[in-house]
């Protein structure tokens, strides 16, 4: 899957979930400086299709991640982080994709 | 002139015809392949009595008496004696080098004390291997590698929920589970038990190569045994060979004169070279008959094929003197071709009375087994030695030459070497530095 039809088939899903999805948003909080591929602002839950022909690995690298990973870890944002050497078809992309989603809402519900 | 249904209907006839004469070649190929196999296993037979008989042992004797006889003047030079003692050797130091492995005298002794041989440890390994092979088989997955680096289950798996890959990995263990369901989705329990069964299997193939490579020694040893122990043997075959070769490739009538010194050896030589004449000619009969006439037989049947299809698909009539020709029954000239070939076949093939042929001057087996009664000339044998012996004729052996030898007239012991040189004979050969190599005479 190219990091166009990754992006694409992400939104789609975010979409049908209910989120507004902006693409290609520059998140730039506390140290983090990413361009995600899809972020919705108010709920604070976005992606990323990371793929070398995107020049992601420049960006994603791992410090940046960690730094993600690490405001995701204090619950005040979600970013489903997706390699693509990780994707085994749309299928599995999409199930992953909904299983995120379900433990944000949940998350969001206990919150 | 004839219509076409008419000629339809003849080419159908005819090719009906022709299908019948070819199966009827096909039977003569069996039949010729099953008396062909039945000849060469007698030719065997007599080379190898041959053989014997004009070499029976290694002794220094018979080697001059067989190159005297024969001609065969390479054997002299053979050093067959130096051959042997050399491979002897060499055997030796290898089964001497086998017998210094301690693994063999612990293999040995397994087998001695606890009645387990190699093979028996090398089974009861692979069996054993073999269960937790089918439990690692089961479980293989292209993540399980990476779920164990990771530590999926424990503390130390720290990929984050938000990642897709710790999506697969959950995917990957509900996989693996659902293979396993003695497990009741206990992913830690079921990583030791794989680790358990990984490690075992990888102890047992360690073990049952090591019991592989003893089996390996112990055959290889055996091996070695067999060949020192057949070592005259094998080089007695092999000289055999070689100067029975020599002799059946010399013209026969020079070697019939050769070995007139020897009745008994003569005889022998006289059976092994009519039955390889008979190979020949009975190959060459076949091909020149019934070979030539089965290409006759296709090429017919698809001229009429051809005919058939043509007359079918456009009707046109075909003037009664090209009808006449072309629908000739073939069958009588083919019934006298095989009628030569049958003749000439059961000739060559019942003829037994090799001993006949010492009554003869210049030997073509052709001749003698025919009593120069058929022509043979088309067969390449026949003509080649026609071409070679241009005033040669035929002439009946005296009618004394046909009666069967008598037993003492095949009794070969008078041509025997001595008796095998005592102890205190070979020791005097040995300190004198004799170079001629003596060995005990062979019971072949």
């Amino acid at each position: 899957m190219t990091e166009a039809e990754g992006a694409a088939h992400l939104k789609a899903i975010f979409e049908a979930e209910g989120y507004r999805i902006a693409e290609r948003f520059a998140l730039d909080e506390d140290g983090v400086f990413v361009e995600l591929d899809g972020w919705d602002a108010t709920a604070r839950v976005g992606y990323e299709y990371i793929t070398s022909e995107a020049g992601d690995r420049l960006e994603f690298t791992p410090g940046a991640i960690a730094a993600l990973e690490a405001r995701m870890a204090r619950r005040e944002l979600f970013v489903f982080l997706v390699d693509e050497h990780d994707v085994d078809g749309e299928a599995a992309l999409s199930s992953a994709a909904r299983e995120f989603l379900a433990r944000v809402a949940s998350l969001r519900a206990t919150a | 002139m004839v219509s076409s249904a008419q000629v339809v209907g003849a080419a159908r006839q005819a090719r009906a015809t022709v299908e019948e004469d070819l199966a009827r070649v096909d039977s003569f190929h069996h039949w010729h392949q099953k008396q062909r196999a039945d000849v060469d296993a007698e030719l065997a037979e007599a080379s190898r009595d041959l053989g014997q008989a004009l070499l029976p042992s290694f002794h220094e004797k018979a080697i001059e008496r067989a190159v005297s006889l024969t001609g065969y003047s390479p054997l002299a030079h053979e050093r067959l004696g130096d051959r042997v003692a050399a491979e002897e050797a060499q055997l030796a130091g290898q089964i001497a080098a086998i017998e210094a492995d301690r693994r063999y005298w612990d293999a040995e002794r397994d087998k001695s004390l606890r009645g387990v041989t190699p093979a028996v440890h090398t089974a009861r390994l692979a069996q054993q291997k073999r269960q937790f092979d089918e439990f690692v088989l089961l479980a293989e997955h292209p993540r399980l590698q990476r779920l164990r680096d990771l530590g999926y289950g424990t503390p130390a798996y720290d990929v984050g929920w938000w990642r897709i890959s710790h999506h697969q990995d959950k995917s990957a263990v509900d996989e693996i589970l659902r293979r396993f369901p003695g497990f009741n989705g206990d992913f830690g329990r079921f990583l030791a038990e794989y680790g358990r069964c990984r490690a075992a299997c990888e102890g047992l193939a360690r073990d049952l190569a090591a019991a592989q490579a003893v089996e390996r020694l112990l055959g290889e040893h055996e091996r070695l045994v067999e060949a020192r122990r057949t070592t005259k043997d094998r080089w007695l075959a092999w000289a055999r060979e070689r100067i029975v070769s020599h002799v059946l490739g010399t013209e026969a009538s020079a070697m019939s004169r050769w070995l007139e010194r020897e009745p008994p050896t003569r005889l022998i030589f006289l059976r092994a070279s009519g039955l390889r004449a008979k190979v020949g000619y009975l190959d060459g009969l076949f091909q020149a008959h019934v070979g030539k006439m089965s290409v006759e037989l296709r090429e017919r049947r698809a001229k009429l094929q051809k005919l058939e299809a043509a007359y079918s698909r456009r009707p046109r009539t075909m003037p009664a003197e090209q009808f006449a020709k072309v629908f000739v029954d073939k069958r009588p000239k083919y019934h006298a071709r095989f009628q030569k070939y049958a003749k000439g076949y059961h000739r060559v093939h019942s003829f037994q009375r090799f001993h006949v042929a010492r009554g003869v001057e210049e030997l073509l087996w052709w001749d003698v087994m025919t009593d120069g009664r058929l022509d043979g000339s088309f067969l390449p044998d026949v003509g080649a030695f026609h071409d070679t012996h241009p005033d040669y004729e035929y002439e009946r052996p005296d009618r004394s030459f046909f009666r069967e030898p008598r037993d003492a007239e095949l009794d070969l012991s008078a041509y025997d070497e001595p008796a095998a040189p005592s102890d205190e004979a070979l020791a005097a050969a040995e300190s004198a530095g004799g170079d001629h190599e003596v060995f005990q005479s062979d019971a072949s």
